[in-house]
């Protein structure tokens, strides 16, 4: 029997707003513990939260761009339960009258658009850090992440493959980067996932017993927790065992999970409305501004650079994959006659390059014009395409311009016939074969002997003058 | 609702409260009475008033209730976790683990 997954996501991402969602704290990631901490976010008696305006606008943008609709009347509640990580003993969040609801975003599987439709977006602050001590009895907590808000983002079960919850959820870190509501950093914790899975015999409409992977946080978790979760189940069930409802936490390194040992009654949250919080009330005046302040969306900068600039789907679906990429590429394509080109070095060398030094866009040491430039040298026939290479590396080494770089280290192409013409007499007299084998019929040492010139003129060579001078030196 | 022994052991679980014999037995009055009270209310006919959640508060009180986007100086860490005199840099609690 065939069988497939049913896959949910529940994502939380760090709003990006300076302070803290019920206190004036720094949300700042890092410094030195318990400094970014006040009464109220620390959960002494007597104090009161007052709801960050910012928090709402994000969360309603965020909601807006995934084509949520937005409640107009909506609430906070109190989820209890006891964990150190949590000073007041409850988190503020949402239950009942989310924020945003209804929503979808749409991602590209192998051979269509896939919609996975959002339930709900909520609001609800971070809770803190533990650490366990190695040689005592205690655990130690740093409360500075605590009250940094969060929105949660609540799929509906319409994915089916590791892949495509990888999409969906390069889809949301695009969108909610591009509509600057969150940086997205999943190595510094400001993007998680929670993945709920269920596998049925292919075809099924009902649905499986689900278990709950907690703790991914990169993509590649994600991915590997998901297939090896399906994997699991589908072994259980065809070897007549049954899956359990329960919670597992993903080991990356092992490559494994293994159940989290279940806490009693753990999921009896007691939710009620949050007293000290009056309810939102969420007029259609703000709604309609925030609207009008979001940005071009992925998907829609995509269908542009398809229209306009005329890049395959492909092209313009990775330069989209997140916001520093497509401003780089934008940037450069504006001042660039040839979009092609830009694209391509974009996609090939510029992010190979970035991948080996491990960089960030923001790292790149030049602006986008000097790859502008880059590519005019290249299509006035300076330098070649090869050496044009070289210059990259160069221009990441050090961030100069191009010019300045060819100037520097005498990369112009050589295009002077008699020079050319020398060299090729002495890589052929170096080897002697070559001539008789081309005479016998073999064509192909003319690519051995252009990359011999090429090697004796480190690769400066004018690739087309020479290819001409070789093949008339030959045919003489 | 009539509380009983299980509730009161129950709601002690989730609370991660120890509660002894004696205190459990005490819970079931106490509770029970504070329960009773709804009872007391639940008499009262409201079947022509609204359901009210919340206290009332109109559009331009609920817009005055939010705070701006603000960072103001965190407490003295010193004085938040009463470590004057030993330098604790973390909060400390007896060890959990999942």
């Amino acid at each position: 029997m065939n069988y497939e997954a049913v896959i949910g996501l529940e994502v939380h991402a760090e709003l990006s707003t300076k302070s803290k969602i019920y206190c004036s704290c720094t949300t700042e990631f890092g410094g030195e513990p318990n400094t970014h901490c006040c009464p109220v976010c620390t959960g002494m008696p007597g104090t009161l939260p007052a709801l960050n305006r910012k928090t709402v606008e994000y969360a309603i943008k965020a909601g807006l761009a995934t084509n949520c609709t937005i409640s107009p009347f909506t609430k906070q509640d109190r989820k209890n339960y006891f964990y150190p990580d949590l000073p007041k003993g409850y988190q503020i969040s949402q239950y009942d009258l989310p924020l945003c609801k209804d929503g979808f975003v749409e991602i590209e599987t192998e051979n269509e658009k896939k919609r996975i439709r959002i339930n709900r977006i909520h609001i609800e602050e971070d809770a803190g850090k533990l650490l366990h001590g190695e040689e005592d009895n205690n655990s130690y907590i740093d409360y500075n992440r605590t009250g940094v808000p969060l929105i949660e983002i609540v799929s509906e079960p319409d994915i089916s493959s590791a892949r495509e919850a990888k999409s969906y959820l390069e889809k949301l870190k695009a969108i909610l980067q591009f509509i600057n509501v969150s940086d997205c950093k999943m190595e510094e914790g400001s993007l998680r996932a929670d993945v709920n899975i269920s596998v049925r015999p292919k075809g099924s409409n009902h649905l499986g017993e689900r278990t709950e992977m907690k703790n991914l946080n990169s993509f590649r978790s994600v991915y590997r927790a998901i297939e090896s979760e399906i994997a699991r189940q589908i072994h259980v069930i065809k070897s007549g065992g049954k899956i359990n409802q329960e919670t597992r936490r993903w080991d990356e390194n092992k490559g494994e999970s293994y159940p989290m040992r279940s806490k009693e009654d753990a999921q009896d949250y007691r939710y009620f409305p949050e007293p000290d919080l009056p309810p939102l009330i969420i007029k259609n005046e703000l709604v309609e501004r925030l609207k009008k302040e979001l940005p071009e969306l992925p998907d829609a900068r995509k269908q542009r650079y398809v229209s306009e600039y005329g890049l395959p789907e492909y092209d313009a679906q990775v330069l989209t994959s997140s916001k520093e990429l497509s401003d780089f590429f934008e940037e450069t394509a504006k001042q660039s006659t040839n979009v092609k080109a830009v694209s391509n070095w974009i996609m090939g060398d510029m992010l190979r390059i970035l991948n080996e030094r491990n960089l960030e866009i923001v790292d790149i040491p030049f602006p986008p014009s000097y790859l502008v430039r880059l590519i005019t040298l290249i299509d006035k026939g300076v330098i070649n395409g090869s050496t044009a290479k070289n210059v990259f590396d160069l221009m990441f080494d050090t961030g100069k311009d191009p010019d300045n770089i060819v100037k520097e280290h005498g990369l112009e192409m050589l295009k002077d016939q008699s020079f050319l013409l020398e060299v090729i007499e002495k890589v052929i007299r170096d080897n002697p074969n070559s001539l008789d084998d081309y005479k016998k019929g073999q064509k192909k040492v003319i690519g051995f002997l252009v990359g011999q010139a090429m090697k004796a003129t480190k690769g400066k060579a004018d690739p087309q003058i020479l290819n001409q001078i070789l093949i008339k030196r030959l045919e003489d | 609702m009539a509380i009983t022994k299980e509730i009161i052991d129950y709601i002690a679980k989730l609370a991660m409260l120890q509660l002894s014999n004696e205190e459990q037995d005490n819970m079931v009055i106490e509770i029970g009475q504070v329960i009773s009270y709804f009872d007391k209310l639940k008499e009262l006919d409201t079947s022509d008033v609204d359901a009210m959640e919340f206290f009332f508060m109109d559009e331009d009180e609920v817009e005055s209730s939010l705070r701006d986007d603000i960072v103001k100086e965190s407490y003295p860490r010193k004085q938040l976790l009463h470590s004057e005199e030993n330098d604790l840099e973390y909060f400390r609690v007896p060890k959990v683990v999942e």
